[in-house]
């Protein structure tokens, strides 16, 4: 009985074993291959690349053929470079992709591109990257601190030499001594800080027909703020008969205090943000006696329960999905994420009649106010020095130029003219008579669009093509730029100099220590008193914090933010 | 002993009491996965309770969006690819191993076992990982996600576990028949051995099917990428401000492509299990009458 | 089934146990290993993989004695000794990560086993063959959802506003409970969902032990009119008592891992006195802060303790249960 057993079973797990072991070997073998770099084809002929020199990417014409004026010869270079991508949920660009193509036979470049992951999965993997000496030759950042570690590291390749190869780029984007600080380490400059397209993209939101609803008037101070939110809450703005919206929305929106969203209060009185810039107090902004009173403020709006009280656990798309069903009379977002098309879209199905509009930030008791605070810079790049000792410098410089204006502009931003896009009467980007699904902004071409950070500079043509005009489902015509204008408009605080601030040995630990003492004050787990507040700024010492601040002001009056 | 209808009163209670569980354990967890499917099949602007959906308005708008991306199919086809070669390797490798560990006589299985168990637990951790891929130059290859895990020291324990609590007479025997380890293995362990083989084998499985941080850390290529990658890449896209620029208009909200892309990815799974329970059950009745 | 492999306590090869003179010792070792060549062949393949992929990390773990630095690589850091432990266990929450990690973990393990257990020996009692297989599929679904899917659906249950659990509670007339921001509530929900999520996939195992026991030994109990209760203490117990020790020996090996993953996603600000724990703290200030002798440091520590825990237990488990381990 027992062989019959064996017999029978043993016949196909046998099989399917072999078979399976056979594939296993035949997938390591070809992942080896894989693993050989592609040979550089350098027979591809360094084509001459000669023609008009555009000077703004906004008036240039498609017509131009790359900015590089002298002709690039030698071997084909190749180059790896690794960028968030324009849409991190698309595919990457196909590998007969046209830039590729034009990259290789005018730049004399084999471009190797690589989108990241977004978040803080991005920044393990170049953090790995980094600690086996393996970064590529060219690489986006958004991690400050990340930034500092590489150049203390001295993985990074100084960038001042390849300015003059990149005449136009330099210009446009790298002329600015204050952003340049930002990437300059001990007198070097390791980084290439891009100017903001856009700054001061948050603003609060108010539901505007609530507001009408129940006959009350857009408030400009913290008193009037606290009545409509209580009557956002409580009298049923959406008309449902059901007691199910909150005043304001919120969530722990970043690593510092309770978070950016919460900065307009603390703005009102004049500390919005993690530190106090001022050359006489400059310092946390938790030591300001003012902070205290601005606690004191948001607990009194949680206490009243008018804060959604999901507020500490929940994430940035929770708070958009809630204000999306219709839940929040008042809300921080970024403009596009709540005026965009693709985005207003869920608002729209659920409140038709929905009416949103930017708000003033509140006026505190001494009149101050501000939305937040903001840095008018973008996204970076750094080089790794590797790529510099290895002479790929120039080739970097190239490629970045390139991206700059005219073909590689268009390309990398739009797609391609004729196919993706026209241009109509006033050289605008038009895309009438083209259809839907070759439009650039579509989601069938997210792959050929994965390196427009590279290339977009914020010009009008470009945010008038990335911001498009739209009609809501009863009508209303809505252009997202009016509120970013808006937006822009309001009063932030600029917070530039924060930038340049390198994250303390026991960063973890203080961040922790300072959220969760402003938590613990406002949710009530400890007694909002003089006492506890005393002794909370108090035990900052036992953090070392004075230490962290003081390195923190030699750094600003260093690089001369500070007097 | 009181009986009713051919069972004993202790009986009809026993069996009350663990159905009775069953039932509860069925509905605790198919409640919340329930929830989840609706939240899946939810309309844009649908603001009720998503229990309350009523299948007449279930929408299929967020499954057709997430296999509409031509990405996907590639995907899953890594995925599948990762998880085929994967666990075939697992399996042979762990296989041999365990059966080997079960040895009570061979020079040096003391120190080998303390050297299995020893790594089990003493994790090197992110960076000594990373330098140990680059070194071997697997980093942007399949094989940089399949190797580091090729035997999973939990697995192999139990394995051993199981190969120690088969009939020792059975492998005697066959040795002095003449047989050798490998065919004792073959012939004699593997058969009797279905269940947890099986069980180890999904084990390997699921864990290669889920993985998302190893293809993030080794990988580059976008082609290369498996299919929780792409999930993930799907769910974190909509949590970055500075990603919301599309104008691509979704005609399924955030939270049904979120649930829609769980399912999906649960799909294969739901697929295989009840073929591998048909195995479970099997070897019950192959080694007898079940009661 | 374990009684066979008691009795049988010679060996697997009982022929090679002859004595040998002490003059002979290196020939009869040397002989020892030629006749268990086969077995060496077959141990080959795994035993360089370990070596590879397991203890080539393992070595290049001595980042956690260095100033690593990149550029100069593993070998060329400086040697700093224990001054990356040092900063661990002088860091200002050290007392509370420990103490964090141990309660969330242990409770983990003390609450989640016996649910396992019980369900794995209802599916393999029970008599309705359509249930148990339908249970069976569905109760390890929830395994497959990812944490931050989890957190989704706890948030719609256990919300303070509108969650599924509070408007039940009100509807009863009960006070609403902020489960996710209440520090008495937060461990309780850690566990709970933890024991939710994993309980179906864990059974699987035990299962699988189940159905190896053999039949006749149930039938032979039958016939001398045990209970189904008697069958179950004597006969299924005993034979998963090896799974049951393997298993449990193995999580305490790793009893300070809590569930980084599972905590990462669910924890927040108002509860991370009762909820942060060491690998929560090694992830914000060791990996994204980019120390990574530190990180490296701290998983060599966890690794002793488990080192510790593991060989204790390991001797407790023979004594009181006969096996263990090793």
């Amino acid at each position: 009985m027992l062989k019959l057993k064996t017999h029978s079973l043993s016949r196909p797990l046998s099989l399917t074993m072999v078979l399976l072991t056979v594939l296993a070997l035949f997938l390591v073998a070809c992942g080896d291959n894989t693993a050989t770099t592609t040979p550089a084809t350098t027979t591809a002929a360094a084509t001459t690349a000669s023609g008009a020199q555009i000077t703004t990417a906004a008036g240039a014409q498609t017509t131009a053929a790359a900015a590089t004026t002298a002709a690039v010869t030698g071997p084909v270079v190749d180059l790896t470079v690794w960028m968030a991508p324009g849409a991190p949920e698309g595919a990457a660009p196909p590998a007969d992709w046209e830039a590729y193509k034009i990259i290789k036979e005018k730049l004399n470049i084999n471009l190797k591109f690589t989108m990241t992951p977004v978040g803080n999965d991005g920044d393990t993997k170049l953090s790995a990257a980094a600690a086996s000496n393996n970064l590529p030759d060219l690489f986006q950042m958004t991690n400050r601190t990340l930034f500092y570690q590489f150049a203390d590291q001295g993985l990074l390749g100084p960038t001042t030499q390849l300015l003059p190869s990149m005449p136009e780029r330099s210009k446009l984007r790298y002329s600015n001594d204050n952003l340049n600080k930002l990437v300059t380490v001990n007198g070097a400059m390791l980084g290439l800080q891009e100017p903001a397209q856009l700054y001061k993209r948050n603003a609060l939101f108010i539901r505007q027909d609530w507001l009408d609803k129940l006959g009350l008037k857009a408030p400009t101070t913290l008193d009037e703020f606290y009545e409509v939110a209580k009557a956002f809450t409580e009298k049923d703005p959406d008309g449902n008969g059901k007691n199910d919206t909150f005043g304001f929305g919120s969530f722990i929106n970043g690593p510092n205090g309770l978070g950016i969203n919460f900065d307009f209060i603390y703005g009102a009185y004049g500390l919005p943000g993690l530190w106090s810039l001022s050359p006489d107090k400059f310092g946390l902004a938790i030591r300001d006696p003012n902070y205290q009173k601005a606690t004191e403020y948001v607990k009194k709006l949680i206490d009243a329960k008018i804060v959604d009280p999901d507020w500490p656990t929940l994430k940035l798309d929770d708070l958009r999905s809630r204000w999306k069903q219709g839940k929040y009379g008042i809300f921080v977002e970024d403009f596009c994420a709540a005026m965009c098309q693709a985005n207003y879209k869920g608002f729209d199905a659920n409140n038709p009649k929905g009416n949103l509009v930017i708000l003033d930030p509140p006026k505190g008791p001494d009149g101050k106010n501000a939305t937040s605070t903001f840095a008018p810079v973008g996204t970076y790049y750094a080089v790794s020095k590797k790529a510099i000792d290895g002479g790929k410098g120039p080739a970097i410089a190239r490629l970045l130029e390139w991206a700059n204006s005219g073909e590689g502009y268009f390309l990398l931003g739009f797609g391609k003219e004729g196919v993706n896009y026209k241009f109509d009467a006033t050289k605008n980007i038009d895309v009438t008579g083209i259809k839907p699904e070759l439009v650039y902004s579509s989601k069938e071409q997210q792959p050929i669009l994965q390196m427009k950070t590279m290339a977009y500079i914020g010009t009008d043509v470009e945010l008038r093509a990335r911001y498009v005009l739209f009609q809501t489902g009863d009508g209303r015509n809505i252009d997202p730029l009016d509120y970013y204008k808006k937006s822009f408009n309001e009063p932030n605080l600029d917070a530039t100099a924060v930038e340049l601030i390198k994250a303390a040995p026991n960063q973890a630990d203080i961040s922790r220590y300072v959220s969760e003492g402003l938590v613990q004050f406002v949710l009530g787990q400890k007694p909002l008193n003089s006492e506890n507040w005393n002794s909370y700024v108090k035990g900052l010492d036992g953090l070392g914090v004075s230490d962290w601040e003081a390195a923190a002001k030699k750094s600003l009056q260093g690089a001369g933010f500070l007097k | 002993m009181k009986r009713f209808l051919g069972r004993s009163r202790d009986d009809i209670a026993f069996s009350l009491v663990s159905n009775g569980f069953l039932l509860f354990v069925l509905i605790v967890v198919l409640v919340p996965l329930y929830y989840a499917l609706m939240v899946s099949f939810m309309p844009l602007g649908y603001k009720g309770n998503p229990l309350a959906l009523s299948p007449l308005d279930w929408k299929f708008e967020a499954y057709k969006q997430l296999l509409g991306q031509n990405t996907f199919i590639q995907a899953m086809m890594t995925s599948l690819l990762i998880t085929v070669s994967g666990v075939s390797l697992n399996m042979v490798l762990t296989v041999l191993m365990a059966y080997v560990l079960c040895s009570r006589t061979l020079p040096g299985r003391n120190i080998i076992m303390t050297l299995v168990i020893f790594t089990f637990l003493f994790n090197a951790g992110l960076v000594p990982n990373y330098l140990l891929v680059k070194n071997l130059n697997l980093i942007n290859t399949l094989p940089a996600v399949i190797l580091p895990g090729a035997i999973s020291v939990y697995n192999l324990l139990v394995m051993r576990a199981f190969f120690l609590g088969l009939p020792e007479s059975l492998s005697e025997a066959a040795r002095i028949d003449g047989a050798n380890d490998l065919y004792i293995l073959w012939k004699i362990f593997l058969p009797l051995s279905k269940p947890i083989l099986l069980t180890i084998g999904l084990f390997y499985a699921v864990g290669h099917w889920n993985e998302f941080f190893l293809p993030i850390l080794y990988l580059n290529d976008r082609e290369l990428m498996p299919l929780p990658v792409l999930l993930r890449n799907i769910l974190t896209a909509a949590n970055l401000g500075e990603y919301v620029e599309s104008n691509a208009v979704s005609a399924a909200s955030q939270e049904s492509l979120k649930m829609a892309a769980v399912f999906l990815a649960m799909l294969p799974m739901l697929i295989i299990y009840p073929w591998i329970q048909r195995h479970f059950t099997k070897g019950v009745l192959l080694g007898g009458v079940k009661e | 089934m374990a009684n066979s492999r008691k009795s049988g306590s010679a060996s697997v090869l009982p022929f090679t146990e002859t004595k040998v003179k002490p003059s002979g010792r290196v020939n009869s070792l040397l002989r020892q290993i030629w006749k268990h060549r086969i077995l060496y062949l077959m141990l080959l393949p795994g035993l360089i993989y370990f070596l590879v992929f397991r203890y080539g990390p393992l070595y290049l773990a001595q980042i956690a004695f260095k100033d690593f630095k990149p550029l100069l690589g593993v070998e060329g850091s400086d040697w700093i000794g224990f001054k990356n432990f040092d900063t661990f266990f002088k860091s200002y929450y050290f007392g509370q990560l420990i103490s964090n990690t141990l309660i969330i973990s242990v409770a983990k393990l003390l609450f989640g086993l016996p649910p396992a257990i019980i369900l794995a020996l209802a599916l393999h009692e029970t008599k309705f063959l359509k249930l148990g297989r339908i249970v069976q599929t569905v109760s390890y679904l929830p395994h497959f959802l990812s944490w931050v899917v989890m957190f989704g659906i706890m948030l719609a249950l256990l919300s303070p506003n509108d969650g599924l659990v509070n408007q039940t509670i009100s509807a009863f007339g009960g006070q609403k409970i902020a489960f996710l921001t209440n520090v008495d509530w937060f461990r309780v929900i850690l566990v709970g969902s933890d024991i939710w999520k994993e309980t179906g996939w864990s059974a699987i195992l035990y299962l699988a032990a189940l159905i190896a026991i053999d039949p006749t030994l149930y039938e032979a109990a039958t016939v001398d009119g045990a209970s189904r209760l008697q069958r179950i203490w004597h006969i299924s117990i005993p034979g998963i008592k090896n799974v049951i020790v393997l298993v449990t020996l193995l999580r305490l090996g790793t009893i300070l891992d809590a569930g980084f993953g599972q905590i990462f996603v669910t924890y927040s600000l108002p509860v991370y006195s009762v909820s942060d724990v060491i690998d929560t703290w090694v992830y914000r200030q060791g990996i994204l802060g980019f120390q990574f002798g530190l990180a490296t440091a701290v998983g060599l520590f966890k690794g002793f303790i488990g080192l510790a825990l593991i060989v204790v237990a390991n001797r407790v488990a023979r004594k009181l249960a006969g096996n263990g381990l090793y």
